[in-house]
């Protein structure tokens, strides 16, 4: 995403805090547009927002929120795992901002670690928001994808799981009759 | 019987991410979807595999306020009453939770019926498990816990990291 069209005008950007508030990012975004640094059409998806933007189209929550990340020209997102994974999945430039009033420091380091294996942009702060813009990247993966390890091994531990119940039932079962020839 | 926790956001792609790739043709699967204040937009969250769907409050997070201890304490009592009935009338053989409050509530019930209790850890949780986390892997009500980041094996070794969902 070159710089110069996210200022000139005409794109589409899509602010979303997911099923989360963060009122500094949609009030910062919204200063942005109100002030002329940004020009393109925003769209904002604000959640759980006490308080709603004056200057963009915005909704609280949106069912086809993945389709509007696909045809955005630029995602701002908070660091919420479920944005994140749709951004990068997206394949369209993104922004994640940190949101502090999260649960301990959770996010930041979340995106740190995933700075390690992915290339993307993301910032700690809304304040920072108009100086990072320009750089806003799709996501590059810096390592292959580990999610089918993840998987094979909660299968193996599914199936291993459902073999020692049944065991389990016929031990019972055999307990009881056992117990019942004896009486 | 693979008894599954589906809530929104962050979550559902992660649990989702996980579903799409276990064998739909050897697990039936049964989902206990969150719900809050009569909203249970959850219930109706597309996933791969077809089950019956059973709702279970959903615990936190909310803004900070002075009574919200009170309020998940509350919830938390109403979604292990919820728990234990869902676990009693269908007895899965596993229950895989990902990373909710609720899942505590749903392994509590799952180890007094005798069904396997696996915890995902959400993949925000780099170096510390999250409070549910710690509750289920100190006290044991998790058979397994499964990090998706390998420093989180530093403070907790039971922690079992084989990839993550990204």
């Amino acid at each position: 995403m070159p710089a110069g069209s996210i200022f000139g005008g005409g794109d589409l950007i899509l602010v979303t805090v997911g099923t989360q508030f963060f009122d500094e990012l949609i009030a910062e975004v919204d200063r942005l547009v109100a002030t002329g640094v940004i020009r393109d059409d925003v769209y904002a998806q604000i959640g759980l927002c006490k308080s709603e933007p004056r200057h963009m189209r915005h909704v609280r929550f949106d069912r086809t929120l993945h389709d509007r990340m696909c045809e955005a020209d630029l995602i701002i997102t908070h660091a919420g795992t479920g944005c994140v994974i749709e951004a990068i999945e997206s394949g369209n430039p993104f922004i994640a901002v940190v949101n502090d009033s999260k649960a301990g420091d959770h996010q930041r380091e979340f995106l740190r670690v995933l700075e390690t294996t992915h290339d993307f942009c993301w910032i700690e702060s809304p304040a920072k928001l108009a100086s990072a813009l320009p750089d806003a990247r799709p996501a590059s993966a810096r390592q292959e994808n580990s999610v089918g390890q993840l998987c094979d091994d909660i299968t193996r531990e599914l199936m291993q799981s459902s073999r020692v119940q049944s065991r389990g039932w016929v031990r019972r079962l055999l307990g009881r009759s056992s117990a019942a020839s004896v009486g | 019987m693979v008894l599954v926790t589906l809530f929104g956001g962050g979550w559902y792609r992660e649990i989702l991410k996980i579903s799409e790739r276990l064998p739909g043709d050897r697990f039936r699967f049964i989902y206990a979807y969150g719900y809050l204040n009569d909203v249970h937009g959850a219930a109706t969250l597309p996933m791969p595999h077809p089950g019956e769907r059973l709702p279970i409050r959903f615990l936190g997070p909310t803004r900070k306020r002075w009574y919200g201890r009170f309020v998940n304490g509350w919830n938390f009592a109403v979604a292990c009453v919820e728990a234990f009935r869902m676990v009693r009338s269908r007895r899965p053989d596993v229950i895989l939770g990902l990373s909710t409050a609720s899942s505590a509530a749903l392994f509590l019930a799952g180890r007094f019926y005798g069904a396997r209790c696996i915890y995902v850890e959400s993949l925000t949780r780099v170096e510390n498990l999250s409070l549910t986390g710690r509750i289920v892997y100190h006290t044991r009500l998790a058979d397994l816990v499964y990090g998706q980041w390998p420093q989180l094996q530093k403070r907790c070794p039971r922690v079992r990291y084989s990839g993550a969902v990204i």
